[in-house]
């Protein structure tokens, strides 16, 4: 944690000042024999252990209304089968690196290698390189890092100036401009402004452009070839190469979603908006053709371990898949548009340190996922649904 | 007395015998963790029965799923987090989603002499915050846990519940100062 300045330090004497009204005054010894008593371990739930208790006659019709119930709820699956509602669409994003003859990707990096020192802030997927950029802020240090997805290695860049620490958006590869794009939020007084950022990897130089009307990023639209920018109060495109924003007409605002993201879903050409107010989940569509909003008829998942608030959401597309992924640290939802459906696709329990995708690697066709330590990645195939390890914790 | 109080090993081998129904363990853990847990409750409900009962279900949820707890060493972080979901849930069913902390004009018309922060100014801001961002706030600066534990707590990365906390201060800050 960053030292703490006046303010914070008024702030947390005050709040501790607050906190002295808490009824803290327990007994120990009683609750827990309350409980032991209450809630005795071992029969607050039926396991298979505790089958063979079960009298034979009682087995049978549990067998039965188990069938029953298989038979029932598989016709009902069956029937419920939403029809495709949207034509499917895949629009071109450019040129994909592949990995050199002799590489193997599923083959884990050194486990000796330099790697950052905690989770990056940001990153982002350079197509054409094949590598993630990520900006690592620790404290008031910046870095920039790539991972090499056919090597599965770290490297630290030294570009001439990097942008300042905190707040940097999260980055977007702009595939037109072979830029990765970040908007840098200033600290201090309202009004703030803005200023994008933009990453060569080629070149390893970090340049800043003009001003942002926004503090957000979203995402590369391989239609218009701009970057979308933006939140839930206004959207943007972005013209790397003029450095030019232009709002996007009937976007602005989807109310009743608190803490959405978004993000382009190429199988029908939409921007897809997942939110959730308190534990109740929605998901919304925008046509950014046409500038129309629609309403997912789909029963959305609120999707768990994303925070006590929700904040600590991924949201992807997965190109191969043609899913978009919304992934908290103990639950990951896949959203298929085209068929207007949402699935669990993987599930921690209990909830313990997250394991979070953050990244969707292109070249290979996978997620990139996090270790529990934020040091070691492994990558998640939605399609085979298979795991391979690409860096041990170090 | 909190976590600290416990070294690891300690801490380890109490969180699996009260997982396994140990009464003298589970209470060892009530004792360390039950002020901190209150607190939290306290400031993310603003309200002391409700957080009382925030805590007991807490509790409870601790005494049935202790034993899943894959890392005995983060049970600080996930008591905490357990607690602050309780005090939602327990907030939504009473208030509804929004929630008007009851501001006692005189009680708090009173300033904490080494801040100088008016404890009315203060509830008043909070109560312009959603429960969770309020429990963040607590598990920061009333309880001191680190980057680490918040990020574990609320389930996201360390530097995510940093960037989520800065927003919050940023707000208070504006509000408190300027307000």
């Amino acid at each position: 944690m960053a030292e703490r300045d006046r303010f914070e330090l008024d702030l947390a004497a005050s709040l501790r000042a607050y906190a002295e009204d808490a009824p803290t005054q327990v007994r120990p010894t009683e609750l827990a024999r309350h409980f032991a008593t209450a809630y005795p371990h071992g029969t607050a739930t039926l396991g298979p252990w505790r089958f063979a208790a079960i009298p034979r006659p009682v087995w049978v019709l549990l067998l039965g209304a188990a069938l029953l119930a298989a038979l029932l709820s598989g016709a009902l699956l069956v029937g419920s089968q939403p029809q495709r509602r949207l034509p499917a669409v895949v629009p071109p994003v450019g040129q994909v690196y592949e990995c050199p003859p002799g590489s193997n990707p599923d083959e884990p990096g050194p486990v000796d290698q330099a790697r950052p020192a905690i989770a990056p802030w940001a990153s982002a997927f350079d197509r054409r390189a094949g590598r993630l950029v990520a900006v690592v802020i620790a404290g008031t240090v910046v870095e920039t890092w790539t991972f090499d997805v056919c090597t599965n290695t770290w490297t630290r860049m030294h570009p001439d100036r990097e942008p300042p620490g905190v707040d940097l958006s999260r980055l977007v590869y702009d595939v037109d401009s072979d830029l990765t794009i970040g908007i840098h939020e200033p600290q201090g007084p309202e009004p703030r402004t803005g200023r994008v950022w933009a990453y060569d990897l080629e070149a390893d130089t970090w340049t800043e452009h003009g001003v942002a009307p926004t503090f957000d990023t979203g995402f590369y639209d391989p239609v218009s070839g701009l970057v979308v920018a933006g939140g839930q109060e206004d959207l943007w495109n972005y013209d790397v190469e003029t450095d030019a924003w232009t709002p996007i007409s009937q976007a602005t605002r989807w109310e009743g979603l608190d803490r959405s993201m978004y993000v382009y879903d190429a199988s029908v050409d939409r921007i897809v908006v997942y939110g959730a107010v308190e534990r109740v989940a929605d998901t919304r569509l925008f046509d950014l053709r046409t500038g129309t909003w629609s309403r997912s008829a789909a029963e959305t998942p609120f999707i768990e371990g994303g925070g006590i608030w929700g904040g600590g959401h991924t949201i992807m597309y997965d190109e191969a898949a043609e899913r978009t992924v919304v992934a908290g640290a103990f639950q990951w939802g896949a959203y298929d548009a085209t068929a207007d459906r949402w699935e669990i696709i993987y599930e921690r329990d209990p909830p313990g340190p997250a394991v979070q995708p953050w990244v969707y690697d292109p070249v290979n066709q996978r997620l990139l996922v996090w270790g529990s330590g934020y040091r070691d990645i492994v990558a998640f195939d939605l399609v085979t649904r298979e795991w391979t390890v690409l860096l041990e914790p170090g | 007395m909190n976590g600290q109080a416990m070294g690891s090993s300690t801490v380890a081998s109490t969180v699996a015998l009260a997982g396994a129904g140990d009464e003298a363990a589970f209470a060892r853990l009530v004792v360390t963790y039950h002020a901190d847990m209150a607190r939290v409750a306290f400031v993310a409900c603003g309200d002391r029965e409700l957080a009382d009962d925030a805590v007991q279900a807490a509790w409870l949820v601790a005494w049935r799923k202790l034993r899943s707890l894959r890392d005995p060493e983060r049970v600080r972080p996930w008591l905490l987090a357990v607690t602050a979901n309780e005090a939602r849930q327990l907030l939504r069913r009473r208030h509804g989603p929004v929630l008007e902390i009851d501001v006692d004009v005189a009680a708090d018309r009173r300033a904490d002499p080494s801040t100088g922060v008016e404890r009315l100014d203060l509830r008043r801001a909070l109560a312009h915050l959603s429960p969770d961002d309020r429990a963040l706030l607590a598990m920061r600066y009333v309880v001191d846990l680190d980057s680490d534990e918040l990020g574990a707590a609320v389930g996201t990365s360390p530097s995510n519940a940093r960037t989520r906390l800065s927003r919050i201060v940023d707000r208070l800050r504006k509000e408190l100062r300027d307000g």
